[in-house]
């Protein structure tokens, strides 16, 4: 934890210093009552009280208010300013260290999650650490000031009380033990619910045709169950120890008054040195009572410092070098490459020709989309290389690398704006008369004419008003209107709206033309003009080839295509029924 | 909660609420109030030992008493702090639950609209953490405001029965923070909160779009730009902490010094009335301790309103939710003679006078197999909808064996009707659970199902077979094997009226002729309605409804349509074109 917020703090040095100083001189303000009523007790209890002076020692507490005033207003706005500035810095590192981050990155991780990284765990941090960071000082300063006082005092009860301090301390981590422990349950019992709640939602036409709404549906209730178990024992647990931590304080103060009163008694020490323990001893304490409940908050926020440190430690996807192809030509060169320990694809050698189309054929897991994403440069490979016109791309601009790469698959993201915007997007200063070409092209002014709106139509979040095949066509126009030299084509996007194939294809063929294409093949009939088929299993290469000549050599892409021409398409089956059938019993 | 539209906001629907566990919570505050007051008794007894030390003669063995009694306290006092904590824990935990289940049952009443309407991450956020508030107001604000309240009143009764005059000046501070504290939230400061949290949520909405078009942006090469916009919410959001910042702290600055000097006014009139004679030196000293301790417990007093307001507009999502109107459900039971469909003058619009179907009539003989087709948007899904009471007709009626589908109970009607779906969906449960779907079926009828289905084998492959949860590392489906497993369950439901939406993925190249025959099992002696996407797929059905823009537009056989309908003809031979594609 002192080392994430070292490494917080570190942003603004100059300001840290000053802050820890109006901390300090802050808690000397909020400790000088109980030192100026100490010295009216003192006089009080002398054998000659001087009224004068007490009265102008209240006088000077008076005064004492009023600096205060602008001593609490100064340090609070300071230290504010202070822990929103390192917050709002925060904010922008990360905000720079994801923008260099692998796209690979958003696909594995949830956009949802690393976007709460930087609203909910930096704001835990200002709330958390700007809350308790006054409370550090005062509690830090505190004990040390006052314990050296008391220990000039009487060196025996500051012991007595100090003693509590140890005693606190197993209690303390014994209650942090639990709570971090029952509290990563409790969140993740917290997340199930999130979760099934979710799938609830998401499958409920299926679980309403199965009648298995509300209690019915006992998954999504057990968890409901399984998160008041887990949130009651986050309570229940820790709950004692921190009980039996203020105990001893409590017990702590006590025996230090039985003491006192004990010295008292065999006149070892005198009546105000002791009611100077008295009030002093609860200053000592109750600081720490703060504390040791901001102890517990701190560790909470350690959990969000955590997962911010998570994503500025994620590898970025850096290019020392600044080349840019001649040409082209992509070369794969003994490439591997795995997501965890076990390699999806393995040693993969093979050249794709400029303006040449390879398609890559498999079973669903041989890596067929793997090869699509690491040459869109989603991922770096483990070992070997991919050389675009003889340049690996490790080596080209990312920047620059993305303009050579437009990729046509199944999932699309539109942006909450009209359909020419999204469209624009594939080429932010095309004139009007170029996104229009587009759009006719990829089929999409053909329904685009029926809505109301037109082009200028809004398509609502992520295009939920519009079909699938309605998406796919805009994502192809925004690539034709890119115009990049290299495609990556999943085949599948062509069916995935049946009513509208026709126009998909055809927009397809626009895009791919004269362009270096890679294609993920489902239906082999669909690529069988491919300058290169490539046959993967299990991530190697299995076969090479053109149609003609992987079907001579009679392998895996025979048997798939045998298979294939045998059931083109599935049909309802004329099924001879009996009239006559029993009815079922209801 | 309630169904009845009785609404109530804020403090008072809260308090309703807290009401489902109301035994426990009035435990929890007497043992709160107790604590209070256990809580004083230390000081008290402080005082009494003091007031011992200034006698001239100092009895030590009542003050070894007192130090037992202060232990004691001091022992109960934590103990009952635990106690209450947990009660209201206990209650606010349980009182969670079951607003979840009213929450669930309620969605899973309402009709389909509801949830095409409001996108699932807000629904989950009202489930999720707006009911999760709701524990602070039970757990945390009932509490410490009987602790609030009662702590003050007991000192102050307490102090008076030691010195009026004192005792009324310990009030000072209570008053000057009752005028103060409100104009710490008025005026220019709302009009700032106001700006504060409009510029929060800008940023939060540039973070989330930051973030979720990170992706589009790297590929088309425009993350300067995206980042501006991003950086500026950040930028604005800052400012205006720090506008705020320099606005509220300094008269919240006042406010803490203020409270750490609340013991002036009691110090002056103490000293001076100390010097009069007026009170004993003990007294004056039981005030200096005792006359401004209750002021902390205020401070919880403080933020509560704050929060208040947070938690109440969770409430108010919550309740907007189980406000709404579910279908209406009928208790009687039906028998139909026969399971022909009907569809009689059928209308419906999911939103008013925007029609989907239009005066919609056919008839689905008993066991034979008729097909619904159209270009998209045309309206067939919605038939299929209707038929298993997604929704309710506008106009017109609907119905199995000559009884209208309303008349029916759910559970009876589903009963009825199996509905394959376009899109399967897989559970977190193992691929037993998947099958089986919460129907009371034996191990073997569900294996049985399986096999017809085409994925026992697949299943017997898995780490764990039929106990392998979906979704655990390493097990992954293709879109085929899934929807094969929404036919196992079909089949093992074996109702008499099928629905079936053909999918895409039915298309799988790779799996064809297993789905083939899964399908034969399936339609086996069934009624069956088809919503077909791939007119190749229903050439032998022995009905074909051809829809458009909401109407039905015509029906025949495959070989009659051909010639009567020019729409049909047209979508035939597209469909013959797009199978020949070539990249």
């Amino acid at each position: 934890m002192i080392q994430h917020l070292k490494y917080i703090t570190a942003f603004n040095k100059k300001d840290t210093r000053k802050i820890i100083f109006w901390e300090i001189l802050h808690s000397i303000f909020i400790a000088a009552p109980s030192g100026i009523l100490l010295v009216i007790v003192w006089e009080l209890f002398s054998a000659y009280p001087n009224k004068n002076r007490i009265w102008s020692v209240v006088g000077l507490m008076a005064i004492m208010l009023l600096v205060q005033f602008f001593v609490a207003s100064k340090t609070m706005v300071k230290s504010n300013l202070w822990i929103y500035g390192l917050s709002n810095q925060l904010r922008i590192k990360l905000g720079n260290r994801i923008q260099k981050f692998s796209l690979g990155f958003f696909k594995r991780r949830d956009p949802g999650e690393i976007a709460s990284v930087m609203l909910q765990d930096v704001a835990n941090f200002e709330g958390i650490f700007g809350h308790s960071v006054g409370n550090l000082a005062s509690a830090a300063f505190g004990t040390v000031v006052l314990s050296a006082f008391l220990f000039v005092y009487d060196w025996r009860l500051a012991l007595c009380l100090l003693t509590a301090l140890p005693l606190v301390y197993p209690f303390l981590r014994l209650a942090n033990y639990f709570v971090s422990r029952l509290g990563k349950k409790q969140i993740a019992a917290r997340n199930t619910v999130g979760a099934k709640f979710l799938e609830y939602i998401q499958g409920m036409r299926h679980l309403k045709s199965y009648g298995l709404t509300g209690e019915r549906y006992k998954a999504l209730e057990d968890s409901f169950d399984e998160l008041r178990r887990r949130s009651i024992r986050l309570e229940a647990i820790p709950g004692p120890f921190i009980v039996t931590a203020g105990i001893v304080f409590e017990i702590g103060f006590i025996l230090m008054v039985a003491l006192g009163l004990y010295f008292l008694y065999h006149q070892s020490i005198s009546i105000p040195v002791l009611i100077t323990f008295l009030i002093m001893g609860y200053n000592l304490y109750n600081p720490l009572k703060v504390v040791m409940v901001d102890y517990l908050m701190l560790r909470y926020m350690d959990e969000s410092l955590k997962r911010i440190m998570a994503v500025m430690e994620e590898p970025t996807m850096e290019t020392e070098k600044n080349e840019m192809p001649e040409n082209y030509h992509i070369s794969f060169d003994g490439v591997s490459f795995g997501y965890q320990d076990k390699l999806t694809i393995q040693q993969l050698s093979f050249d794709i020709p400029e303006k040449s189309m390879l398609a890559l054929v498999g079973h669903s897991g041989s890596g067929k989309t793997t090869i699509a994403s690491l040459i869109a440069r989603f991922w770096d490979v483990n070992s070997g290389s991919i050389k675009i016109g003889g340049v690996d791309i490790r080596h080209i601009n990312q920047d620059k690398f993305y303009g050579l790469i437009s990729e046509v698959f199944q999932d699309v993201y539109l942006f909450d704006d009209t359909i020419y915007n999204n469209i624009k997007m594939g080429k932010p200063d095309a004139t009007e008369k170029e996104v229009i070409e587009a759009a006719d092209k990829a089929q999409v002014l053909d329904f685009a004419w029926e809505l109301p709106q037109g082009m200028s139509t809004l398509v609502g979040e992520g295009g939920n008003k519009l079909s699938g095949g309605q998406k796919q066509r805009i994502s192809i126009a925004r690539a034709l209107l890119k115009d990049a030299p290299i495609i990556l084509l999943d085949e599948a996007t062509a069916s995935l709206d049946p009513e509208n194939e026709l126009y998909i294809q055809q927009a397809i063929h626009e895009l791919v033309k004269s362009k270096t294409v890679v294609v993920i093949a489902h239906k082999l009939a669909t690529i069988q003009q491919a300058d290169q088929i490539l046959v993967l299993q299990e991530g190697r290469m299995a076969e090479l080839g053109t149609h003609e000549q992987l079907l001579k050599q009679a392998g895996i892409y025979r048997k798939m295509w045998d298979i294939q021409q045998k059931s083109s398409g599935w049909k309802l089956q004329e099924e001879k029924k009996e009239i006559s059938g029993h009815l079922n019993n209801l | 909660m309630k169904t009845t539209r009785n609404k109530k906001n804020g403090i008072v629907r809260l308090l309703e609420i807290a009401g489902r566990r109301k035994a426990v919570l009035f435990a929890s505050g007497l043992l709160a109030m107790l604590q209070a007051l256990l809580s004083l008794v230390p000081y008290v007894l402080v005082f009494y030992i003091i007031r011992e030390l200034t006698n001239e003669t100092v009895d030590y063995s009542l003050a070894r008493t007192y130090i037992i009694y202060a232990i004691m306290a001091a022992v109960f006092s934590m103990a009952m702090f635990f106690l209450s904590g947990i009660l209201s824990h206990i209650a606010a935990y349980n009182i969670l639950f079951e607003l979840r289940r009213f929450v669930t049952d309620k969605v899973g009443k309402l009709p389909m609209g509801y949830l095409n309407n409001h996108s699932s991450g807000a629904l989950k956020k009202v489930l999720a953490d707006d009911v999760e508030r709701i524990e602070n107001f039970i757990a945390h604000q009932i509490p410490d405001f009987i602790k609030g309240v009662a702590l003050p009143v007991i000192t102050i009764a307490y102090l008076f029965s030691q010195d009026w005059r004192l005792a009324a000046i310990s009030f000072v501070p209570l008053l000057v923070l009752a005028i103060w504290l409100p104009l710490m939230y008025t005026g220019r400061k709302s009009i700032l909160i106001k700006q504060y949290h409009q510029s929060l949520e800008d940023m939060n909405a540039g973070i989330v779009e930051y973030v979720r078009a990170m992706p589009v942006m790297k590929i088309f090469a425009q993350s300067a730009e995206s980042f501006g916009k991003y950086g500026n919410t950040v930028k604005t959001f800052n400012s205006f902490v720090g506008e705020w910042i320099k606005s509220s702290t300094p008269a919240f600055a006042v406010f803490m010094s203020f409270t750490s000097n609340a013991v002036l006014p009691v110090l002056a009139l103490g000293l001076y009335l100390y010097f009069q004679g007026g009170v004993t030196l003990a007294t004056l000293l039981l005030f200096l301790i005792l006359g401004t301790g209750y002021i902390k417990p205020l401070f919880a007093l403080n933020n509560m309103g704050m929060q208040l307001s947070i938690i109440s507009r969770g409430v108010e999502q919550v309740d907007e939710l189980l406000y709404q109107e579910d279908l209406k459900e009928n208790n009687g039971t039906r028998h139909p003679a026969n399971y022909t469909i009907e569809f009689v003058d059928v209308s419906f619009a999911y939103q008013e006078h925007n029609w989907v179907l239009q005066d919609i009539n056919f008839e689905v003989k008993e066991k034979t197999i008729t097909a619904l087709v159209g270009p998209s948007g045309a309206g067939k899904s919605t038939v299929g909808q209707l038929l298993s009471r997604f929704w309710d007709v506008n106009k017109g009626s609907i119905r199995i064996g000559g009884i209208d589908i309303r008349k029916y109970n759910t559970k009876q009607l589903m009963q009825l009707v199996s509905f394959v779906f376009q899109d399967s969906f897989m559970f977190q449960q193992s691929m037993f659970e998947n099958i089986c779907m919460g129907m009371d079926k034996p191990r073997e009828e569900v294996e049985n199902a399986a096999k017809a289905a085409q994925i026992h084998d697949l299943i017997l492959g898995l780490p764990n077979q039929y106990d392998t949860l979906f979704g655990q590392s390493g097990v992954h489906l293709s879109g085929g094997e899934q929807q094969r497993f929404q036919l196992a369950r079909a089949i093992l439901k074996n109702a008499p009226i099928l629905i079936l939406d053909e999918a895409t993925s039915f298309a799988d190249p790779e799996n064809e002729w297993k789905i083939q025959q899964a399908f034969s099992e399936l339609i086996k002696d069934k009624t069956v309605l088809i919503i077909a996407h791939r007119l190749s797929t229903i050439t032998d059905a022995d009905q074909i409804l051809v829809f458009d823009r909401g109407g039905l537009k015509g029906t025949g056989k495959h070989h009659e349509l051909l010639e009567d309908s020019l729409l049909y003809r047209k979508m035939w031979n597209a469909h013959v074109r797009a199978k020949e594609f070539v990249i």
